[in-house]
This record gives C-alpha cells, structure tokens and sequence, in this order.
C-alpha cells in the first residue's frame, strides 16, 4: 500500500497538473475584462488554498505535540510549516504580478494581503525558530506555541474580504464564475493539493528521520 | 490604478516561470534530502 501511494501520488499529482495547465493556459477562454493575464489564477489560487491548509496542518500537528508530545506530530508540523511558506510565497508572487497587471500597483495595504504577508512572514519565523535551538523539546514546543498563535492568522485571511473589503475580490463561487474556467480552477486545486500531499510526506521523512536521530544520541557526558 | 490592463501573455509567462521553477527546485531538493540516510548530519 505504501510503495504504490509512494509511486501513485506523484504521477496522479503530475498528471493532474499536467491536464490543469493545459486546460488554464490553452483551452479556457480568456476573461472578458483581464483578457489573458487572468490565466495567473490557475496557480495563484491554488496555491494560496495549500499554504493556507498548510498552515492549518501545523497548527493542528503543534496542538497535537503540546498535547501528547508526540514527536511524530512535532515532525508534521516542521514540515506543513516549510510547505506552507513556499506555496504561500509562490501565491504571494504571482498575485503582485497579477496585481501589476490589473490594479497598476505590486502591492497595496489591502487587510488580505497585509493579513497574508503576516501569515507568511510569521510563519518564515516559526522556521527560523525551529533552527534556533537543537534541544528537541524546548523546540517542539516553543515552535508549537508559536504555530498556534499564528493560526489565528488563517480565518483572517480568509473572511478578509468579507469583513474589510479592499482591491482583492472575494473567493469566487459557480455562479460568479464561466463554467469550463471553474472546472479548470478545480481540477488545478486538486493537482496542487496532491502535489503537496507529495512533498508533505517526503519533507515529513526528513523531518522525523532527524529528530529520531537527535532523540536515540546519548546525553553528554559532562566534563571532569 | 486607472481601470487599464496591461500585461497579459507576458505576465502568465513570467508567473509560471516563477512558480514552476520554486516548486520544482524545492521538489527536487525534497526528493534528494529524503533518500539521504539519516546520520549525514
């Protein structure tokens, strides 16, 4: 079962995106206002939804380590973090860029966007944090707390829109949206969310071979 | 912010350029660290 979710996922993950970008990028039509530059939403929204699962896995591994002290979640939550940093930055990228295209502007304090780069940044902190000290548990549970704290960030960005309003649209629905370009959004958010499942297992691996390493060393033996 | 879109094909480009190659290094960089045994500090 291992060896054929191991060789399974990155071809259904690749496949996925494969068929995704082809639809976004040749098959759907361009939009009636954006014309092209539209297309960037087929990576930018499926990105920004995996940084923010991501991050939401953290939270819920740190909550589960603080709990149970379970070193296995400890691994978890250092790997959804990374991943959460890197889709996150990739989302935050080709908005600005999609941002240039259409508002005129890279950036602008809008709440989502502040709120994002809050999330994002905190969360480049939790990594930071991580490599501070190399004592397991004052690790596991420093960064847990800081995790935590920082997903309180993720409903914001969120309901941003909602509550605050600003230049960024809210989340599109069906019926704000062409059928064929929904469809083609959909397919591309199940390609990245397999695509993460994918790096989340592999970045787990590292994570928990290393902190199994840190906990079988023997304690130093103290200076005469 | 004068209600003009500019961009287009250059735009989607450049962002899946970006996005590609982070995702892809990263991947690779992933895939590399999780086949290498566990004692090389």
């Amino acid at each position: 079962m291992k060896r054929a979710i191991d060789f399974g996922l990155p071809l259904l993950a690749i496949a996925g995106i494969v068929v995704g970008e082809i639809m976004g990028l040749w098959i759907a039509p361009a939009e009636r206002h954006m014309g092209d530059v539209y297309r960037i939403i087929y990576v930018h929204v499926p990105a920004a939804w995996v940084a923010l699962l991501s991050f939401l896995i953290a939270a819920a591994a740190s909550f589960t380590f603080l709990f149970k002290t379970s070193w296995a979640a400890d691994a978890l939550a250092e790997a959804a973090g990374e991943l959460g940093v890197l889709f996150g930055t990739v989302a935050y990228i080709l908005g600005a860029i999609w941002g240039k295209g259409t508002w005129g502007v890279w950036w602008t304090p809008d709440p989502k966007l502040t709120a994002m780069a809050i999330l994002v940044f905190g969360f480049a902190g939790y990594i930071a944090l991580r490599n501070l000290t190399e004592e397991p548990e004052r690790r596991a549970a420093w960064s847990a707390v800081v995790a935590i704290i920082l997903a309180a960030g993720i409903p914001i960005v969120w309901f941003a829109v909602r509550w605050w309003g600003g230049l960024h649209q809210n989340q599109s629905t069906r019926d704000s949206m062409n059928a064929f370009m929904g469809a083609t959004l959909g397919i591309n958010v199940l390609a990245f969310t397999l695509l993460f499942v994918w790096f989340l297992r592999m970045r787990y691996r590292v994570a928990k071979a290393k902190i199994d390493e840190e906990l079988s060393e023997p304690p130093e033996q103290e200076l005469a | 912010m004068d209600g003009t879109i500019v961009g287009g094909w250059g735009y989607v480009i450049a962002s899946y350029a970006i996005a590609w190659s982070l995702l892809g290094l990263y991947g690779l960089s992933v895939w590399r660290r999780s086949r290498l045994p566990p004692t090389d500090k």
